[in-house]
Parts: C-alpha cells; structure tokens; sequence
C-alpha cells in the first residue's frame, strides 16, 4: 500500500472513530433523559395519588361540612379508583379528566379565604389541610418538571440524526400530560403561613 | 431524604448565593432533612459540621465581574469523593450555568438533580450565548429547575431554555423585625438609608447623591446615611465635594456588621435603593421591608415584583434623580403614606421568610424525587400496587 493509500485509510478511520464516539455520546444522553422522564412520570402518579389520599382525609375529618366532605370524598374516591384500574390495565395514564376534576372540586370548595378559615378552625384538621395544599403543589410541580423534561427530550429526538439512526432505539415518544392541575389559592395561602407542621400519623 | 447541596462560590467569602445557602441548609435541617453542603474556601476557615469544604479558590473574571470558583483535577476528585460517601437522595446544585464545583456535581449525578438559577443578566450577555450550546448537555442533568425572581427566570430560558417555578430567596423575618432603631441614626426630618456596595456604580448611589440637594431645600433637617463596603474616604471625598449642607446631612458609615445592618433599616424612615441595573431580586429590598422601612427604589423589573408595583413600596424611573428627589419628597412629607406602605410591606415580606420558602424549596424536592409525605394507612396499600408497576417511585423512610 502506497503512504498516501495508508494516509486515506488513516483518516477514513478517524472520522470513523469521532462518529462512534458522537453517536453514542448523543445515544447515552437520550438514554439519561429517559431515565429521568420515567422518575418524573412515576413522581407526578405518586403526587396525585398522595393528593388522592390527602383529600380524603380531609374529608373524614369533620373540618369540613358534609356537602363539601361528600364532594371531596367522592371525587377523591373517583381518583384512586381511575389510579388503580390504569395500574391494572398496565396503562399508567388515561386519568387526567379524573384528576382534572379533583383539582376543580378542590377549588370549589376552598379555593376561597373564608371557606379555609371555616375549615381551619379545627385544630386537628390543619395538619390535614397542610398536607392536602402541600400535596396540591407537588402534583403542579411535579407536573411541570414532567412536561419540560418531555420538551427536552422530544427536542433531541427530532434531531435529523437521531431519527435517521434509530438512536432512541424502542422508547415511546415522549407526551406531555394535560391536566388541570391549578391547586385551591386560599389553601396554600393559608398552609404557607401556618409553618412547618409535625407530620401527620 | 439527604439532600446535597453544593455552592458555586467561595463560602467564606459573603455573597448572596452563600448566603442563601446558609440559611437553607440550617432551615431544611430544622425540618429534619439531612444536609450536607459542598463548598469551595479561600482559606481554612472554620465551618459547620455538614459543609465539607473544597480548598483553592481561583479569582477569576467569568460574566463581567470577579468571581472566586473552585474547579480543575483536584476539585473533580473531591466532588466525586464528596458524592461517593454522602450517599445522597437528591442533589440540588446553585448557579449550575457557573464553571464551578455546581457544575462539576452535575456531570457526576446519579440522583434527581434540582438547580437554583439566581442570576439576571443582560440580554447580550455574550459570554452565556457562547458557552450556552456546551452547558446544554450538562443542564439536561436537572430534572426540576428553580429561579429566584422572574428576571432570574427570565435569563434562565433565554439560555437555555426550559420551564422552571419561581421561589424567591429567603429571610429570617423575626430577625429584622426585632432589630432595634438607633437613635445616634435617626433625624427629626427624616433619616435616609442608602446600604449596598458604595463603589459599584450599578448600586446606583450616584443618583441618589445627585438627587440629594434637591431634597434639601424641601427638607432641610433630612439626613442621608451611607452603609456598605466600599472606600470611605473616596466616598467622603465626592460628598464634601458637593458643598455645606450636603457634607453637613450626608454621613458615611462604611461597611456594617450585619447586626448594625438591621438596626439602620429599622432606624431608617425611607430606605432608598437606586439601583440601575442587573439586580435579580432585591434581597435588600425585602430585608429594609422587614425592618419597617418604607422602600423607594429604581423601576427594575425585579425591584417591581418585590414591592408589588408601587403597593408595598414607591418606584421611581431608573437613574432619574429628578423622579427619585420627588418620590422621596412625598415620602419624607407625608407620614401617613410612609405607614401605609409599610404596613402592606410587613404583609408581603411574610411570604419571604424561611418557614415558608424552604417549605417550597422542600415541595420541590420531594415533587422531583418522586417522594411525599402523606402516610395514612388506606393510601399506603395503593402506593405499594401502583410502585410496583412504575418501578422507580422513592418511597420515603
């Protein structure tokens, strides 16, 4: 082989080697993102699923008066069991009208300063009540977090390269969740002023 | 939940973020989170127990002025060290966009990552769009995204892009309000408090020197006082400067123990911020605010927010003396909206204080970590059947 047939092989490898290593440099930070939107997605059930539950306790606890308890308790009640029968299905989304309507229940009923001051009376409720607007702003947060990571994985998946080499390999595309997820104002309000609380057994 | 938390800056060395870093880390641990936070020092200082700290601080000029930041071999090494025995659930790096050990966690994490992003910058930040494309990677390490202000956020997505919540930095309340006043700084036709860095000119204390006279032939008995690090001297120097009754009202302090600090605000009957430009959110601002001053500070976007546009305190143009003299006219001459504002203002600054931001900041943890802390008996049974099929749900201890 000439010294110039060995120099082309040389650089015909090299730019081979800078291509493996960018592919799966591109590959390893897709595969991270996934991983991450998967914590996100299992964060964000976890938080409804704790709203859920938060709900109804404030609804047991007597804070409240029985129209607003039946509401609160049914349409928390309605939740869990969209939660549970998704689980079963393997289907880990199909709730967001389920869960869109907790949040405007929850609003009806102390979305408004004089609703929560009623309700806070009861001493034993409060704890209740903090959890259940803490619990609120989780499930908003978490929602976010879930939907930008969504964004910036779908953005590097629309790259021409990524798509044309198959570098996310089997993983579902991503998909924002749509929700309402606006929490009850004067709750938080409220909870925020009251301090650290002890935790609730 | 151990959560890290690593700061970009020299912790001793004072600064906004170190201080913000502080005073989180000790409110997280009054919630019972374990805390151990990551720092670089410029020279062996004593810390508490939970700060482990990075030795060899560099000054160096990064984004337009000197930072001291620690990176290079040795500052990776103690990262990955710090990491490898801390054992942490959740990492929540500051100012992640700085060439510093924030920066250098990040490319190391393992766990959820959350990010507090504190800077405003200039739209034509050339430094940011630059290094912007190779951060990215790194950057998409955070899983959940926090900005001081919205200038700060503002920033943030203009680099990098992304959603992010807003949650203010915080402030021991309780410690400004009970700050004594100082009757050595008090004048019966009202004291005026300037407290920032007095040489740099975005502190914006040459406005309010123009503006100065100006108020003196309306209010002749006012006073002006000037706190903050700087050079005396050269500040004496340009108030002598300006004549008799200037050199007369104005008086220089320098800089103050943060003790002193309180009390001047609470002495303060106007505190006036006339800064003109770069503030990402006004910590000044809300501190004067919890001492019972009333405020009157330049029209930034972050000063705005901070004083709910004029309601809990007055704004003036940005460097317009001739606006500043006549806002704090009004201000010296009419008692009645001076309480006004600072009864609205002690209202505001609640939402300031620590009980309730790091009651936030710990929502975000636990929202980006997948944990909680609702624990009845019926919910537990339903966590358990639906972790099982997600897989990666934390369940808290």
């Amino acid at each position: 082989m000439s010294a110039q047939g060995a120099v082309i092989v040389l650089c015909c490898l090299l730019v081979v080697g800078v291509l493996v290593v960018m592919l799966s440099s591109i590959a390893g930070r897709l595969d991270r993102l996934h991983i991450r939107l998967a914590t996100t997605h299992a964060s964000l059930n976890r938080q409804l699923i704790d709203r859920a539950a938060a709900t109804a306790d404030v609804a047991h606890s007597g804070a409240l008066d029985s129209a607003c308890s039946v509401l609160l308790l049914a349409a928390a009640d309605t939740a869990r069991h969209a939660t549970t029968q998704a689980a079963q299905r393997g289907d880990v989304w199909g709730r967001d009208d389920v869960e869109s309507a907790l949040s405007v229940d929850l609003r009806a009923v102390l979305g408004r300063p004089d609703a929560v001051a009623a309700a806070w009376h009861s001493k034993t409720a409060r704890p209740l009540l903090v959890e259940l607007a803490e619990s609120c702003d989780r499930v908003r947060l978490a929602r976010r977090f879930h939907d930008d990571l969504t964004a910036r994985t779908a953005a590097v998946r629309r790259q021409r390269l990524v798509r044309l080499l198959h570098l996310a390999g089997h993983a579902a595309w991503p998909v924002v969740v749509e929700l309402d997820d606006e929490p009850p104002a004067a709750l938080l309000v409220a909870a925020d002023h009251a301090g650290p609380m002890p935790p609730a057994t | 939940m151990k959560v890290g938390i690593v700061c970009p800056y020299a912790f001793d060395v004072p600064g906004g973020v170190q201080q913000h870093v502080r005073e989180l880390a000790e409110a997280l641990q009054g919630r019972g989170v374990q805390v151990s936070v990551l720092a670089p020092v410029e020279s062996a200082t004593s810390q508490p127990a939970h700060v482990v700290t990075v030795p060899g601080v560099v000054p160096v000029a990064y984004n337009g002025s000197v930072a001291r930041l620690s990176f290079g071999p040795s500052s990776v090494r103690r990262v990955r060290r710090w990491m490898a025995t801390e054992s942490l659930d959740l990492l929540h790096v500051h100012e992640p966009a700085v060439p510093s050990l924030s920066l250098l966690a990040l490319r190391a994490a393992e766990v959820p990552v959350v990010a507090t992003f504190h800077a405003a910058m200039a739209s034509n930040s050339r430094a940011l769009a630059v290094v912007a494309p190779v951060l990215r990677p790194a950057l998409e390490r955070i899983t959940a995204r926090i900005a001081v202000s919205r200038s700060a956020l503002v920033t943030m997505r203009r680099h990098f892009g992304g959603a992010g919540v807003v949650i203010p930095n915080g402030l021991q309340v309780s410690r400004f309000a009970a700050a004594q006043a100082q009757p050595r700084w008090s004048a019966d036709g009202g004291s005026v408090v300037f407290l920032g860095r007095m040489d740099e000119p975005r502190k914006g204390l040459s406005v309010l020197l123009e503006a100065w006279p100006r108020i003196l032939n309306r209010h002749p008995a006012a006073r002006l006082i000037i706190a903050g690090p700087g050079d005396v001297q050269q500040v004496r120097g340009r108030v002598d400067s300006a004549g008799g009754a200037v050199a007369r009202t104005v008086e220089v302090l320098g800089p103050l123990a943060a003790r002193d600090a309180a009390s001047l605000l609470a002495t303060a009957d106007v505190f006036v911020a006339p800064h003109t430009g770069s503030e990402s959110f006004g910590m000044v601002l809300v501190e004067a605010m919890a001492a019972g001053a009333s405020v009157l500070a330049s029209d930034l976007s972050a000063f705005a927010d901070v004083l709910e546009h004029g309601a809990a305190g007055r704004l003036f143009p940005t460097g317009d003396p001739t606006a500043l003299a006549a806002g704090l006219d009004v201000l010296l001459s009419e008692p009645a909206v001076r309480s006004a504002l600072a009864r609205r203002a002690a209202g505001e600054v609640r939402s300031y204080d620590w009980s309730v931001v790091a009651g936030r900041i710990l929502r975000v943890y636990e929202a980006a970590a997948g944990s909680g802390r609702v624990a009845s008996r019926q919910r537990s049974l339903t966590t358990t059947s639906v972790s099982r099929d997600v897989g990666s749900v934390v369940v808290p201890p």
